[in-house]
């Protein structure tokens, strides 16, 4: 054992480094690394089809619990079999490849208490609709303005939008859209709790409510709000919300078939999820496994750019990742309303330097079949939708106002944004259809 | 001597399956209760259930019970973000070991049919993949 401490983000390289030494030992091995970090090996079979090799087990044991100190275990406890998993053989199922080499493959299975949803795959989507997720990084930066004056404005060209407010812990569209008078018995945080004892049936036909903000065009707004007036307790059912059911559905998978029973009754031509601000489970399901369509807002500070590389960079490992990236879009939030110009200039570098490092391929843009963009494409992910900070958006309460929503504001702060987003998430869709 | 319920959880377990694929339904049916009961104790353990003071070998009350009870307490017990994800294993509604009890080992062969000892065979397999979930998981070493 050195004198240096092994720390978490250095163990995972140093038993790669170990394992590697050993590589005519199996073909596959997959390191575990568990909910504290620690790491140890899965092999595959039973320790008896080892036999003939088990001074090398012996080696590699020593080896791995002397390189990975504090994120190790000891030697005896270092090697697991698959074979003795047997019962458990779906829990290796969200294993991805590390390394490939000298005839070995080396798995990661990463044991989370959170944070799961970001890295797997899709559910297999009934919708018929197209679903978009607005999502931030950060919270205060004018997200949920932004999705009520676009759905506000998706209505007076006649469609119909259906809206999640899933930002249970800071619940704020719920309120915007609806008066007091106009709420629901119930909203999202219900149901959860009450599918979590088979009952979630009973109460959807009381989640659902039509925003009085899009009266008068020929579209509407309905919401499902976070809570409904009859919620009583909010913390503690917020408390279970994130709890896998007894039919042990992951939560991410009872989120999808809300939204799904509720599209399957109304019919939307467009769903849109208010996603909490942050790198939180909720996001994981609505960015990257409910087949939306997500704008990813961001204001041009260092500290944005930190986070969302922090997200990227977890997204390389993504199977996925080439559909995940074609569905993505960077929108510049509370434009000032001065030198307009040169701060959108500034927020694309510093969006196409993000989308470089994490999502581009790194080859030059004219090469065939390859995902990357130039600074200055103006159909780029990386290439800014803006909303313009508007004094008329601060404190915005458009339910509470006579004249609601003026179109005039609207254009003005997000007219841009609003033109960008509808061709995004209607491409493909056949506007006959969607009257 | 100390109580080891992991070891002991595999020991009955591989005694039972050895049992049971040669037809002996009664005393195979006895050792997959005690396989699940040990599997169970096994995870609580670690995620913090105490030991009776009094008789360090026993598990406090109310946990100093036999599977066909414990199997309805483990959900109860299972509390926070770690303990739920196991507790959602398993089914409460539907104990599997119900009509399993410890003193059919004093009764006769005959009263303990195959169907049973499959169902608690069953039982004693979703049992098992608790176990070894907590054990990935790291919380067994």
């Amino acid at each position: 054992m050195s004198g240096h401490p092994v720390f978490f983000e250095q163990a995972l390289t140093k038993a790669l480094e170990t394992v590697k030494q050993f590589h005519g030992l199996a073909q596959e091995i997959t390191l575990v690394r568990d909910f504290r970090g620690r790491i140890r090996l899965l092999l595959p079979g039973s320790a008896v089809d080892y036999r003939n090799k088990e001074r090398t087990i012996k080696r590699l044991a020593a080896a791995l619990s002397a390189a990975l100190g504090g994120y190790g275990f000891p030697p005896e406890q270092m090697i697991l079999y698959n074979e003795a998993l047997a019962v458990a053989a779906n829990e290796l199922s969200d294993r991805f490849a590390l390394d490939q080499s000298d005839g070995m493959t080396i798995h990661l299975l990463d044991r989370q208490i959170t944070g799961q949803d970001w890295l797997k795959d899709p559910f297999a989507s009934q919708n018929s609709n197209p679903r978009a997720t607005l999502f931030g990084v950060k919270g205060g930066v004018g997200r949920s303005t932004a999705l009520i004056i676009w759905a506000w404005h998706l209505a007076q060209r006649g469609k119909k939008v259906l809206v999640f407010d899933l930002d249970l812990e800071s619940p704020g569209v719920s309120s915007t859209l609806l008066p007091l008078e106009a709420m629901p018995d119930f909203g999202i945080v219900d149901w959860f709790v009450e599918d979590g004892v088979g009952q979630g049936d009973l109460i959807t036909p009381e989640m659902l409510a039509v925003s009085p903000l899009a009266s008068g065009s020929r579209g509407d707004i309905k919401i499902v709000p976070a809570f409904g007036s009859k919620t009583g307790e909010y913390l503690p059912k917020l408390a279970r919300c994130y709890a896998q059911s007894a039919e042990a559905a992951s939560w991410g998978e009872r989120l999808e078939w809300m939204v799904t029973s509720f599209e399957r009754n109304e019919q939307p031509d467009l769903v849109l999820l208010d996603s909490r601000a942050g790198v939180h489970d909720i996001a994981a399901v609505a960015i990257t496994r409910m087949n939306a369509f997500s704008l990813l807002f961001a204001v041009d500070s260092a500290q944005t750019w930190r986070a969302y590389s922090f997200l990227f960079n977890h997204w390389k490992r993504h199977a996925r990742l080439s559909d995940l990236r074609q569905r993505m879009q960077i929108v510049a939030a509370m434009v000032p309303e001065t030198n307009r110009g040169e701060h959108l200039k500034r927020f694309r570098e510093h969006a196409w330097d993000l989308f470089r490092e994490g999502l581009y391929d790194e080859v030059p843009a004219e090469a065939a079949d390859a995902f990357t963009f130039d600074l200055n494409d103006e159909e780029a992910p990386h290439y800014p939708a803006p909303v313009f900070w508007h004094r008329a958006l601060q404190e915005f309460e458009p339910c509470a106002q006579a004249e609601g929503i003026e179109g005039k504001m609207a254009a003005e702060a997000m007219g841009l944004f609003m033109d960008r987003a509808d061709r995004l998430v209607f491409a493909g869709v056949d506007e006959d259809n969607a009257k | 001597m100390p109580v080891d319920y992991r070891d002991a959880a595999t020991r009955h377990f591989e005694d039972a399956n050895h049992l049971h694929s040669v037809g002996r339904w009664a005393n195979a049916d006895h050792l997959f209760g005690l396989s699940a009961e040990c599997a169970l104790k096994a995870v609580m353990l670690a995620l913090g259930m105490g030991m009776d003071p009094k008789k360090p070998d026993k598990p406090e009350a109310p946990y100093a019970v036999h599977i066909d009870k414990l199997w309805m307490q483990f959900p109860a017990f299972a509390s926070g973000r770690q303990a739920a994800k196991y507790a959602v294993l398993m089914d409460p509604q539907l104990n599997p070991f119900q009509s399993w009890d410890v003193n059919q080992r004093y009764h006769h062969r005959s009263e303990i049919t195959r169907e049973m000892a499959d169902q608690h065979k069953d039982g004693a397999e979703r049992a098992r993949a608790v176990l070894k979930i907590a054990e990935l998981d790291g919380v067994i070493k």
